[in-house]
């Protein structure tokens, strides 16, 4: 299986809701290939992101989406804070990112692209061409190395 | 910018003329927006130029997305939309649009805006706002690129993390019947507009990511922290 196809997959099933499939896959991912995942996983939580806030963007409406994400997981599974900060970072506040470690923002990303990919039903419908998109970034990453 | 003849030559060359060229037109396919829009504004929304117009737009949007996903693909929409053009000339009374196969690709010039009450519009589509997310998010993602470099092994311990967030994930799931009193901001209601239009901004909402991604180069982007 190719690097873009294991992507996809490890995905598919994440946002479906098949979870153990999720970690097993990706434990598959070559040590080569973890910045090409990041990318991939950074260009998902982006596109979430752009989608799901069609109204202002800023750290209310970020600390807003982190309260209703308080409700929607167990407690202790997701650093609040941290994806509030890289939410705010995302729309501008650049210095927030300084405090957050990279494996945070992996782990901030994947609980984001959780809840919006679950949530959206534009996203699910399109569910392909994000991860397409997603592949495109993965790529240049890739050929980047 | 690029006319079509360019783009296809673009597409033919080699691979890394793929992102300059889905920038360009999902530049072009900015300019026929605002273009659209202008239109709108002088109450000509309904003419046939108009309807010419979007048509173009959705061509374009398609040869963007044909990009993405594969070249000859791409480059079959773009001679198709190169022949459309040529056969149906987009006649634009008092607004010159040029020579019909530029239209899609050269510097359109529109008429005087008029700022009016016409606030119906969606915020994408507003040039103005469009601009401005769009450096937003450039901006953004740069940020976010920044902790590529120490991202070494992806997995062990994110599987860790995949398994985490995917069994602690128990989103409150409000019957559609009963009052949602939790206050939680639900994406925008499918049914504001057609399908169509939702279906053409959803595809510019990813567009809008990838296209920054591309602008900046995404080498560029991501191995900038390798050296720090």
């Amino acid at each position: 299986m190719n690097r873009n196809e294991l992507f996809k997959q490890i995905i598919t099933a994440f946002v479906s809701g098949h979870t153990d499939t999720a970690a097993e896959l990706t434990r598959k991912i070559k040590d080569e290939d973890s910045q090409a995942y990041f990318g991939y996983v950074t260009t998902l939580f982006a596109a979430g992101v752009d989608h799901w806030f069609t109204g202002e963007r800023d750290a209310a409406a970020a600390r807003s989406f982190v309260n209703d994400m308080r409700q929607e997981f167990d407690e202790g599974v997701v650093n609040f804070l941290v994806v509030e900060g890289l939410i705010r970072a995302l729309f501008g506040e650049d210095e927030l990112l300084d405090d957050i470690s990279a494996q945070e923002q992996m782990d901030a990303s994947l609980a984001v692209i959780r809840k919006i990919f679950d949530q959206s039903q534009e996203i699910r419908d399109r569910l392909d061409d994000y991860l397409s998109d997603a592949a495109v970034m993965a790529d240049e990453l890739a050929g980047s190395q | 910018m690029s006319t079509i003849p360019e783009l296809i030559a673009k597409l033919s060359s080699d691979q890394a003329g793929v992102d300059e060229a889905a920038g360009s037109v999902e530049s072009s396919r900015h300019d026929v927006g605002q273009l659209i829009a202008h239109f709108e504004e002088l109450g000509a929304g309904d003419s046939a130029a108009a309807a010419s117009l979007r048509h173009t737009e959705e061509q374009l949007e398609h040869v963007r997305h044909g990009l993405l996903g594969g070249m000859a693909k791409a480059i079959e929409t773009a001679r198709r939309l190169v022949e459309q053009s040529k056969g149906h000339p987009t006649t634009a009374p008092s607004v010159p649009v040029g020579d019909p196969r530029a239209v899609v690709g050269d510097a359109v010039t529109a008429p005087e805006p008029k700022p009016g009450p016409n606030s119906l519009r969606r915020e994408h589509d507003d040039p103005d706002e469009g601009d401005k997310r769009r450096s937003q998010h450039q901006k953004g993602l740069r940020t976010l690129s920044r902790n590529i470099g120490d991202y070494k092994k992806a997995s062990e311990e994110t599987a860790k993390s995949i398994d985490k967030i995917g069994h602690g994930y128990r989103p409150e799931r409000p019957n559609p019947g009963t009052t949602a009193t939790v206050g939680v901001p639900e994406p925008p209601p499918e049914s504001i507009g057609a399908g169509k239009e939702l279906h053409v901004a959803d595809a510019a909402a990813t567009a809008l990511v990838v296209t920054v991604f591309a602008a900046e180069g995404a080498a560029r982007l991501f191995t900038r922290r390798k050296r720090e």
